[in-house]
C-alpha cells in the first residue's frame, strides 16, 4: 500500500526537518536518512556540486530527500520499507575523484549501492569498480548508452532515460519533422567525451533504424565545460546544416544557446536536445523568449505527465526547496525509490544479490510515467525503460521564474524507443566476447 | 595642321548648338555621374588592397608568431608534465607491482589525467602494446571503455628531443582527433623499457589558433604531418586556396593562414556591383526622362514656334493655346499671347492713325473748298427765298437751303474728324453731363416719341474735356434715339467702377448685324441711309484722347447697349 499524494507535502516537511542535520546542498559530504547504526542499506552516492553541473547535485540532493520522506511515509503507514542511509559527496566530474570516492565509500562507509554520478565519463569508471567489487551500483543520471550495452554488468542498473531512448526519441521526432519540412543537412555538436561521442552513435543508429535519410554536414566535439563557443558556433553557421542536434548539457547547453543567440544560428538551423535540453534550469535561463526552432526534451518534465504523481513530486519538491526541480532530482529520487521497491520485491531482503536478483524485471510508477504506462528495468540490460516526450519551448508562468515551459508534445512510448535486436545484439557482443570488459 | 584635344572637342560636341537644352543637360549630367562613379570604382579597388594588405601583412605575421607562441607552450607544458610523470621517482615500482601502486604515483596519474585537454594516460611495453590506461575526465570508448580495434599504426611519428610525438589521429565520423606524445620512463632497479603517453586531444591544441579580429578573413590553420590541415575546432578541413605559411611549431606541423578576402571584400564587393547597377539604373531612367521630356518640350516649343511664323506671316489675331502648367513654357507663352494682342492693337492704332493722317488732310482740304461755296450758296439761296413769292419756289429754295445747311454739317464733322482738338480735361461732374445730355436730346425725343431716361450716383466725377464728353454722350444717345422706334425707352446710366466710371447708354431699338458690329467704329461706315458714318468714329477719336474706351454690345431687335469707361479724377491724380 502506498501513501496517498496528497498526504506528502506535510511528511516532506516534517522530514525536511529531522533532515536538517544534513545541512544544505553544497560541495562536501552529506548524509541523509537514517544513521548508520540503524541503516538496513546504506547508498554511497556521487554527484558534482562545484562548477556548471553544480545544480545537478544540489537537485540530486532534495530529490533524495523526496524519496527518503516518502518511504518514511510509508514506513509509519505500516509497509515494509527498508531503513536507508544516504551518503552523497562531490565527484567534481573526474572519473578518479569519483572512483577514489566510490572505493572509499564501499572501504570506509559500508556502502552497499552505489548511486548517481552525472557524468557518464565517472560513471563508467565507478561502474567498472562496481564490477570489481561485486557492488550494486543504480545509475541515476548519466546517460552514456555503453554502459548498459557494451559495458554493462551484473551489478550496474540504469534508472532514468539513457543517450538511446533519447535519441531515439529525437530520431522519431526528426522523422516526423523531415515529412513536414524536408530537412536533409544535419550538424552535431556534443561534448568531448564518453557521453557526447555515444549520443551521436545512438543518434545516427536510431536514424539508420528508421530509414531517415540525411546529410552529415559535420560534428563537433567541445570539451566539457567549454569556455568560449565561439569557433564551433562559427563552424556550425559555415555548414548550414537544417538540424543541430546537441549533446551539450547543464552549463554547457546555456552558455553554447546564449553565445548562438548573438549570432544569425538560429535564423538557418533548428536546434534540437532530446536528452537534457528540457531541464527546467535550462528553461529558466531561457527568459520570456526563446531563440527561434528550439526542440527540447529531457529525462523529466515538471509540467508532463500531468498526473498526480508527477505533480505531487514536483510539488513536495518545491515545499522542500522553493524551487522548482531539474530532471537530476527526479533520477536521484527514482534511484532510491527503485531500491526500496527492489528490497520490497526481494520480501525485504538488502543483501547485494537478492537486490539484483530483484531488480532485474523490476516494474515501478514512477513521476514521469503517464497514465496507463509503469516504468520496467529491463532483465538483461538493466537499463529502466520509459516513455520519453519532447516539445518546443511555449510560453508558461506556471513554474516561476520560468517564463516558458515545454508544449506541444510528440510523445514516444518505451515500446517505440528500445533499440532493434540487431543493433543490442551487436553492441552487447562486445560484452559477451570480453566477460571481463575492463581496459587493457 | 590643326590640333584639338580631345577634352575641347568632347565638350564642343556636347555643347554644339543643335543640340537641344535638355539632351546636353542630360549628356552633362551622365557624364558627371559617370565620372563620379569610375572615381568611386577606383577608390574602392585602392582601398579593397590596401584592407588586403593590411589584413595579411605585419598584422599578419604579428598574429602568426602570437599564435606558434601559444601552441608551443601548450605543447611545451605537455612536454613538461610528460618529463615529471616519466621521471617520477616512484614511477618504476608502479609499473613493476601494478597489483599494489605506489599510492604518491597512482595519485598523481589520476590528478593529471583529469585536465581537460586529456583523454587520459596510457602505458606502452617494449611491443607497442597497452600495458595500462589511465581514464580521464574525456576518456571515451577505446582504449578505455571499448575494445575497439585501437592501434597507433600508421600514425605519422616525430621525435623531439626525447619525447616521440604520434599523430595525429584524425576526427573519424563520432569520434574526435588526438594526439599522442609518448617517452619512456626512467629506469628503477629494473629495464622495464616501459613507455608512458598522454593522450592529448587534437581540439585542445587547435583551439588555441583562435584569434580575434580577423575572423573570416584570415583563418589561422594546422598542419600536420601527413598534409592534412586542422581547424581550430580540430576538425580536418580541405586544402586552403590562398595561404601563407607561419611557424613551425614541431616537425612536420606548421600553423598556415589561409587567406580569405573574400569573407570581408565580398560583402563589399556585392555591394560596388549593387552599386554599378544602381549607377547604371538611374542612367537609364535620366535617359528615358530625357526622351520623355524633350519630346513633350518639342511639342511646346513647336507651338511657339508655330506662333511665331503665323504673327510673321500677318495673323495678328493668333494666340498661343493656354498652357496647362505655370512653367517656363507656359510663361513664355502667356508672354507671347501678350506681345502678340499689343502688336495687333499698335498695328491697329497705327492703321488707323495713317488713315486718319491722310482723311484728315484730305476732308481739311474739300471742306475748305467746299465751305465757303455753300456759304455763298446759302447767302444767295435765302436772297432769293426772301423775294420770292410763289409758294412752290418758296418751298424748292427752303428745301435747297436744307440741303446746303446738310452739306455744311457734313463739312463740319469732316473738320471734326480730320483736325481734331486735343483734350483739355478737367473735372466734370456726371450728374450735370448726363442731365444736359438729356435736356439736348429732349427735343427731337420727343418728336419721336422717345422716352430718354438718365440715372447716375450724386457726386460722381469724370477726369475728362467737358466738350468732348457731351459730344460723345450726345452722338451715342442721338443714335440711340434714330433706332428706337416710339414708345421706346433710352436709358442713360452712370456707375463708379474701381478707379474708374462707367457709363452705359441703352437702347431698345433694332440693333446691329453682328458682321457690321466690327465695322461701325470706321469711319463713313453707316447703316443709316442719311448718315455720314463719322459720328462713332469720332466717338472712338474722342474717347482714345480722353483715354477712355468703349464696348459695344448689341442683339438685333433686342437693342444695343454702349458701355463706356471714363477716368476719374483721383486715379489721374494719383497716377
Amino acid at each position: 500500500m502506498q501513501l496517498p499524494f496528497s498526504h506528502l507535502p506535510t511528511v516532506v516537511a516534517l522530514s525536511a526537518l529531522l533532515l536538517a542535520h544534513a545541512g544544505s546542498a553544497h560541495a562536501g559530504r552529506v548524509e541523509l536518512g537514517a544513521a548508520a547504526s540503524q541503516a538496513e542499506l546504506t547508498l554511497g552516492c556521487l554527484y558534482p556540486m562545484t562548477e556548471r553541473a553544480a545544480i545537478y547535485g544540489q537537485d540530486s540532493i532534495a530529490g533524495i530527500q523526496v524519496a527518503l520522506s516518502e518511504l518514511q511515509a510509508q514506513r509509519e503507514a505500516g509497509q515494509q520499507v527498508p531503513r536507508m542511509r544516504v551518503i552523497i559527496d562531490d565527484d567534481q566530474s573526474k572519473a578518479s575523484y569519483g572512483t577514489s570516492l566510490a572505493r572509499a565509500f564501499i572501504r570506509k562507509d559500508g556502502v552497499q549501492v552505489l548511486c548517481g554520478m552525472v557524468s557518464s565519463g565517472v560513471a563508467i569508471a565507478v561502474s567498472q569498480l562496481a564490477r570489481e567489487e561485486k557492488v550494486l551500483m543504480i545509475g541515476t543520471d548519466h546517460a552514456s548508452s555503453r554502459m548498459t550495452l557494451e559495458n554493462g554488468h551484473r551489478y550496474y542498473f540504469r534508472v532514468t532515460n539513457d543517450t538511446w531512448t533519447s535519441m531515439a526519441a529525437g530520431a522519431h521526432y526528426l522523422k516526423a519533422l523531415q515529412a513536414k519540412t524536408g530537412w536533409k543537412r544535419l550538424a552535431f555538436i556534443g561534448p568531448d567525451y564518453e557521453y557526447g561521442h555515444v549520443s551521436r552513435d545512438d543518434l545516427h543508429e536510431a536514424l539508420r533504424q528508421l530509414g531517415v535519410q540525411f546529410d552529415d554536414v559535420t560534428e563537433l566535439w567541445p570539451r566539457l565545460y567549454e569556455p568560449d563557443y565561439s569557433a564551433y558556433i562559427a563552424a556550425l553557421e559555415q555548414a548550414k546544416p537544417d538540424i543541430i542536434v546537441s549533446a551539450l548539457w547543464g552549463g554547457d547547453f546555456h552558455a553554447f544557446v546564449k553565445q548562438a543567440a548573438g549570432t544569425r544560428l538560429f535564423e538557418t538551423s533548428r536546434l534540437a536536445n532530446f536528452d537534457t535540453g528540457g531541464n527546467y534550469d535550462f528553461l529558466v535561463a531561457l527568459g520570456d523568449k526563446a531563440p527561434p526552432g528550439l526542440i527540447l526534451s529531457a529525462r523529466h518534465h515538471n509540467n508532463w505527465p500531468q498526473t498526480p504523481r508527477n505533480q505531487s513530486f514536483v510539488e513536495r519538491f518545491h515545499t522542500l526547496t522553493g524551487r522548482y526541480p531539474t530532471y537530476a532530482a527526479e533520477g536521484a529520487y527514482t534511484g532510491v525509490m527503485v531500491l526500496a521497491k527492489a528490497s520490497q520485491k526481494a520480501g525485504g531482503a538488502t543483501d547485494t544479490e537478492s537486490l539484483v536478483n530483484a531488480l532485474e524485471g523490476l516494474e515501478i510508477a514512477l513521476p514521469e510515467d503517464p497514465p496507463g504506462f509503469v516504468s520496467r528495468i529491463d532483465a538483461q540490460t538493466h537499463q529502466i525503460l520509459q516513455t520519453q516526450a519532447v516539445g518546443t519551448p511555449v510560453r508558461n508562468d506556471d513554474y516561476p521564474p520560468a517564463k516558458v515551459m515545454l508544449g506541444d508534445w510528440a510523445v514516444y512510448s518505451a515500446q517505440d524507443l528500445l533499440p532493434d535486436p540487431a543493433v543490442r545484439a551487436r553492441r552487447q557482443a562486445t560484452q559477451i566476447r570480453n566477460p571481463e570488459g575492463h581496459a587493457p | 595642321m590643326d590640333t584639338e584635344y580631345p577634352a575641347s572637342a568632347f565638350w564642343r560636341r556636347l555643347a554644339r548648338p543643335r543640340r537641344s537644352l535638355v539632351a546636353r543637360y542630360t549628356l552633362l549630367s551622365i557624364v558627371v555621374m559617370s565620372v563620379a562613379l569610375i572615381a568611386l570604382a577606383v577608390l574602392y579597388e585602392q582601398l579593397a588592397k590596401d584592407l588586403l594588405n593590411r589584413l595579411t601583412g605585419e598584422r599578419l605575421d604579428a598574429q602568426a608568431l602570437s599564435t606558434a607562441n601559444r601552441l608551443s607552450s601548450f605543447l611545451d607544458d605537455r612536454f613538461y608534465q610528460l618529463s615529471a610523470l616519466s621521471n617520477h621517482p616512484s614511477m618504476p615500482d608502479f609499473i613493476a607491482d601494478q597489483a599494489h601502486p605506489a599510492g604518491d604515483v597512482d595519485a598523481l596519474l589520476k590528478l593529471e589525467s583529469e585536465l581537460p585537454f586529456l583523454y587520459g594516460v596510457l602505458f606502452f611495453d617494449e611491443h607497442e602494446q597497452l600495458l595500462k590506461v589511465i581514464p580521464g575526465q574525456g576518456a571515451s570508448g577505446a582504449p578505455y571503455w571499448g575494445r575497439e580495434a585501437w592501434s597507433l599504426n600508421g600514425l605519422a611519428r616525430q621525435m623531439v628531443g626525447d619525447v616521440e610525438v604520434i599523430g595525429p589521429m584524425l576526427p573519424q565520423a563520432g569520434r574526435s582527433g588526438w594526439l599522442l606524445i609518448r617517452k619512456t620512463i626512467r629506469n628503477g632497479r629494473l629495464d622495464h623499457r616501459v613507455r608512458i603517453g598522454l593522450h592529448l586531444r587534437l581540439a585542445s591544441l587547435t583551439e588555441l589558433l583562435v584569434s580575434s579580429g580577423l575572423s573570416g578573413v584570415v583563418t589561422p590553420l594546422l598542419r600536420v604531418p601527413g598534409g592534412a590541415y586542422i581547424d581550430a575546432t580540430g576538425r580536418q578541413v580541405e586544402a586552403p586556396g590562398e595561404w601563407r605559411d607561419g611557424p613551425v611549431i614541431l616537425p612536420g606541423w606548421q600553423v598556415v593562414f589561409s587567406v580569405q578576402p573574400g569573407a570581408v571584400l565580398k560583402p563589399l564587393d556585392d555591394a560596388r556591383w549593387w552599386l554599378y547597377l544602381a549607377a547604371v539604373g538611374f542612367i537609364g531612367f535620366i535617359l528615358v526622362v530625357f526622351f520623355t521630356l524633350s519630346r513633350q518640350l518639342r511639342a511646346r516649343v513647336g507651338s511657339l514656334v508655330e506662333g511665331a511664323h503665323q504673327l510673321s506671316s500677318g495673323d495678328l489675331g493668333y494666340r498661343l493655346p493656354e498652357q496647362a502648367h505655370n512653367d517656363e513654357i507656359g510663361r513664355v507663352t502667356r508672354a507671347f499671347n501678350v506681345m502678340a494682342g499689343r502688336l495687333a492693337d499698335v498695328m491697329e492704332r497705327t492703321v488707323r492713325a495713317e488713315n486718319l493722317a491722310v482723311l484728315g488732310t484730305f476732308a481739311t482740304g474739300v471742306a475748305h473748298e467746299v465751305r465757303n461755296p455753300l456759304a455763298t450758296m446759302k447767302t444767295t439761296v435765302q436772297a432769293l427765298l426772301r423775294r420770292e413769292q410763289e409758294a412752290e419756289r418758296r418751298l424748292l429754295l427752303s428745301d435747297l437751303c436744307q440741303e446746303i445747311d446738310r452739306l455744311s454739317h457734313v463739312t463740319s464733322d469732316l473738320l471734326e474728324y480730320g483736325r481734331p482738338h486735343p483734350a483739355v480735361p478737367q473735372v466734370v461732374d456726371l450728374t450735370a453731363l448726363l442731365a444736359r445730355t438729356a435736356r439736348l436730346v429732349a427735343p427731337e425725343a420727343e418728336a419721336k416719341g422717345v422716352s430718354v431716361s438718365s440715372t447716375c450716383k450724386p457726386g460722381l466725377q469724370l477726369w475728362v474735356d467737358p466738350d468732348q464728353a457731351q459730344q460723345i454722350l450726345l452722338n451715342l444717345c442721338l443714335n440711340a434715339v434714330e433706332a428706337s422706334a416710339p414708345g421706346q425707352c433710352v436709358a442713360i446710366d452712370g456707375q463708379a467702377w474701381g478707379e474708374r466710371v462707367c457709363v452705359t447708354v441703352a437702347d431698345q431699338g433694332c440693333g446691329i448685324p453682328e458682321a457690321a458690329l466690327a465695322q461701325v467704329r470706321q469711319p463713313f461706315f453707316t447703316l443709316k441711309a442719311r448718315g455720314t458714318g463719322l459720328g462713332l468714329s469720332i466717338c472712338q477719336q474722342l474717347l482714345e484722347a480722353n483715354a477712355s474706351h468703349m464696348e459695344l454690345a448689341s442683339t438685333p431687335g433686342a437693342g444695343t447697349v454702349v458701355t463706356l469707361d471714363f477716368p476719374t479724377p483721383a486715379a489721374t491724380y494719383l497716377k
